[in-house]
């Protein structure tokens, strides 16, 4: 586990790295070879409510080792759970599998937040740093 | 979930395989994905997520599915009569299965026709009206209506309505009926019964006055007699006097049992006994050309009711058969046994218990509709003047309802009729039997009070005792009575007393008196009093009951028997008792009707076999 500072770091579970960084950007960095399942969200979820302290954040969910998500995870991620600790999401993906994983999410599953797919992840750093406006 | 393949062209394969699974219908498939990342473990996975998704859409569409089929059910076969109506034709587009079941037509024959076939025809004026006159957007509910089974009959509905305007443009009207059949035929049987009851009490009222009026009469007519020679004209006109109130007394006596206010001696009675009597007794009445069978039960059935009255009851029914059967036919009396278990207490409107049921059927002319609406009123006759005073079925009816049964009647012209009763079944085997013959009146030297509220009746009667030798006070009232009692030193045998008075009536005298005097006797008199059984008590010893109105001799012989009767003074139980008596008649208690007969127990009589059946 990643950790930046010891009071911004939770627990996230087996799954995935969760973590905050300085500028209030929550960070979700899910481990090489993830099958994603709802209870695997859940975990990952309670993490980010813990760290996001009540406010909305910029989250940056890295699926690059994912190599399956089920529809439970995926309705989680894109709930009113989810929306209201997240101001925008950007997706990092890496390769066909995890990009395709990360449009079904967007097109199927249609996230109640601001999201994009990024394959770059400075470019993906930037735009959530963007004025929402 | 099949595991993963290795080269390409297999891999590539087994996802085409996949998706033809999904495709087919096979949303169970799945196909794992391995860790190359690449186009084909996308292709993967986008079809295991396809599945996924489409097995979702089909879970939810399920569920979609079976709540409008619940729903559908619940329209279709709810209780309330739907359809629905084009707004200007008043066709019937739609309708639900519980409106063409009401009706008795398929749905086939009901959709494309106007809904104002589906009424009465004196409805249809109203209801084309009222329809028509609904505004748009608008909901109202209408009057009650009859809409016409198929099987002749009718279904009495209120409407409620509503006239909306469809996607298209169209109008078109809801409409939704309610089915008030049985409500309203059990309002018309409150108010039927009702109505007898009004008639009743009217009836009660005028006979119990009349009695009084009769009582003078053939009292005044004893005295008289008396005093004229044997066999000369004068005494041919008392003769005729005497036999003109008889007949008078037995108008008073139908019309107090109608209004169920006729005194009796409602004792244990097999029923069976009674009609086996009473179908020996019908053979003679209806002649040969009527054949008169009757199914019995081998075990008793013992009711509380007046065997005398049961019997009327029995040739009355027996004699409007014959009346129905001029050209002959079949007379049948049944009697079973209803046991609880098998009462359908909401058809027959009983309380639960076990019943006797007596059926009379005729195979006569039956009755209409009107004519059976009426049968049970008082003077409603279909005979020619003359024939029939109109009281025989009254009469039933006020027998049956006042030992707490139920009376009912069944025809149809051409097809007959059945009356059918139940009796409520009590326990016990005791029969009394009523004592016969007609003693000599005798009199005596005793000295009685007489209390009577009516001046006539009160002076014929004391003038019948003192003619034959009592020593008599009289009083108008019950507060007077205990004076006089007072100041002859409560030196009074027995006390002659109407029941029925102002302020104190003479049950209520008779406990004050016998408080004083525990050895008096008690003689009630009236025409118009509740079955003594209800009323709690049994006519022990020291007490009896004369029903108005009554002859001298009757008077005499009956004020003699009560004083030859007198022994030790009566019991704390029996005064207790009389004591119930007073206040069930003041209606501020009613104890149950007496298991314990008043007259010792005869043995019953074992019934032949019945003829036919």
């Amino acid at each position: 586990m990643r950790q930046m500072e010891a009071d911004e770091v939770q627990d996230g579970p087996d799954v995935a790295d969760v973590y905050a960084e300085p500028d209030g950007t929550i960070v979700l960095r899910f481990h090489h070879q993830t099958r994603l399942t709802l209870d695997h969200t859940r975990g990952v979820t309670r993490a980010q409510i813990e760290l996001s302290r009540g406010e909305k954040r910029a989250v940056l969910a890295d699926v690059r080792g994912l190599i399956s998500s089920d529809r439970g995870s995926r309705e989680l991620a894109a709930g009113p759970t989810i929306a209201a600790v997240t101001a925008r999401m950007a997706i990092l993906v890496g390769n066909p599998l995890t990009r395709l994983i990360g449009n079904f999410f967007l097109v199927v599953s249609a996230p109640a937040y601001p999201t994009r797919i990024f394959s770059d992840e400075v470019l993906a750093r930037a735009w959530l740093q963007e004025d929402p406006s | 979930m099949t595991g993963p393949v290795s080269s390409f062209d297999d891999r590539l394969e087994s996802a085409a395989a996949l998706a033809l699974q999904i495709a087919s219908g096979d949303l169970e498939a799945r196909r794992s994905v391995s860790n190359h990342g690449d186009a084909i473990d996308a292709l993967v996975s986008s079809l295991n997520m396809l599945a996924e998704e489409l097995q979702h859409e089909r879970k939810g569409r399920r569920r979609a599915e079976e709540a409008l089929q619940d729903e559908v059910d619940a329209y279709e076969r709810g209780p309330a009569l739907f359809c629905s109506l084009d707004g200007d034709s008043l066709d019937v587009e739609t309708c639900n299965g519980t409106l063409a079941t009401a009706v008795g037509l398929p749905k086939s024959q009901i959709i494309g026709r106007s809904v104002l076939e589906l009424y009465n025809p004196e409805f249809r004026e109203l209801a084309e009206r009222w329809f028509r006159g609904l505004p748009l957007s608008a909901s109202a509910d209408g009057s009650e209506a009859h809409l016409a089974r198929a099987d002749g009959g009718h279904v009495i509905v209120s409407t409620g309505a509503s006239r909306i305007r469809s996607g298209t443009g169209r109008e078109r009207l809801r409409v939704v009926f309610r089915d008030v059949t049985a409500e309203r035929r059990l309002e018309s049987q409150l108010a039927q019964a009702q109505k007898l009851e009004a008639i009743g009490r009217l009836s009660g009222g005028v006979a119990h006055d009349f009695n009084n009026i009769l009582s003078v009469v053939t009292g005044a007519a004893a005295l008289l007699a008396d005093q004229l020679a044997a066999h000369s004209l004068e005494s041919e006109d008392v003769v005729l006097i005497q036999e003109a109130v008889a007949r008078g007394a037995s108008l008073t006596r139908d019309l107090l049992a109608f209004s169920r206010r006729q005194a009796s001696r409602a004792v244990s009675t097999d029923v069976r006994n009674v009609l086996l009597e009473a179908v020996r007794m019908v053979e003679r009445l209806v002649g040969e050309h009527i054949v008169v069978t009757a199914d019995l039960p081998s075990e008793p059935l013992h009711v509380l009711i007046d065997p005398s009255q049961l019997s009327q009851v029995l040739i009355n029914l027996a004699i409007n058969g014959r009346d129905a059967m001029t050209m002959g036919g079949r007379l049948h009396l049944r009697v079973d046994p209803i046991p609880a278990s098998q009462l359908d207490a909401s058809a027959t409107e009983l309380p639960a218990g076990s019943y006797a049921r007596i059926r009379v059927t005729d195979s006569g002319v039956g009755m209409t509709d009107d004519v059976r609406a009426q049968a049970f009123e008082p003077f409603f006759t279909t005979k020619p003047a003359g024939k029939g005073s109109g009281l025989g079925l009254s009469v039933c009816y006020g027998i049956i309802r006042q030992v707490g049964g139920r009376i009912t009647l069944q025809s149809e012209p051409g097809n007959g009729t059945t009356v059918e009763m139940f009796l409520p079944l009590m326990s016990g085997a005791s029969h009394s039997v009523l004592p016969s013959g007609s003693p000599t009146p005798r009199g005596g030297r005793e000295t009685l009070l007489v209390v009577e509220d009516d001046p006539a009746v009160c002076m014929v009667t004391r003038r019948i005792l003192e003619r034959a030798g009592y020593h008599v006070s009289s009083a108008q009232n019950g507060r007077d009575a205990l004076a006089v009692a007072e100041r002859i030193g409560y030196d009074i045998d027995a006390l002659v007393s109407d029941v029925t008075m102002p302020s104190m009536g003479g049950i209520e005298l008779g406990a004050e008196l016998r408080r004083r005097k525990p050895t008096l006797r008690v003689l009630y008199l009236s025409g118009y009093t509740e079955n003594l059984a209800a009323m709690a008590v049994p006519l022990e010893s020291g007490s009896d009951f004369l029903g108005k109105p009554f002859t001298a001799s009757t008077l005499l012989v009956r004020v003699r028997r009560l004083l030859d009767e007198r022994a030790a003074p009566l019991s704390r139980e029996s005064m207790a008792r009389e004591t119930m008596a007073r206040e069930a008649h003041d209606g501020l208690s009613r104890e149950g009707p007496s298991q314990e007969a008043p007259q010792p127990v005869c043995h019953e009589r074992w019934p032949p076999s019945p003829r036919g059946g």
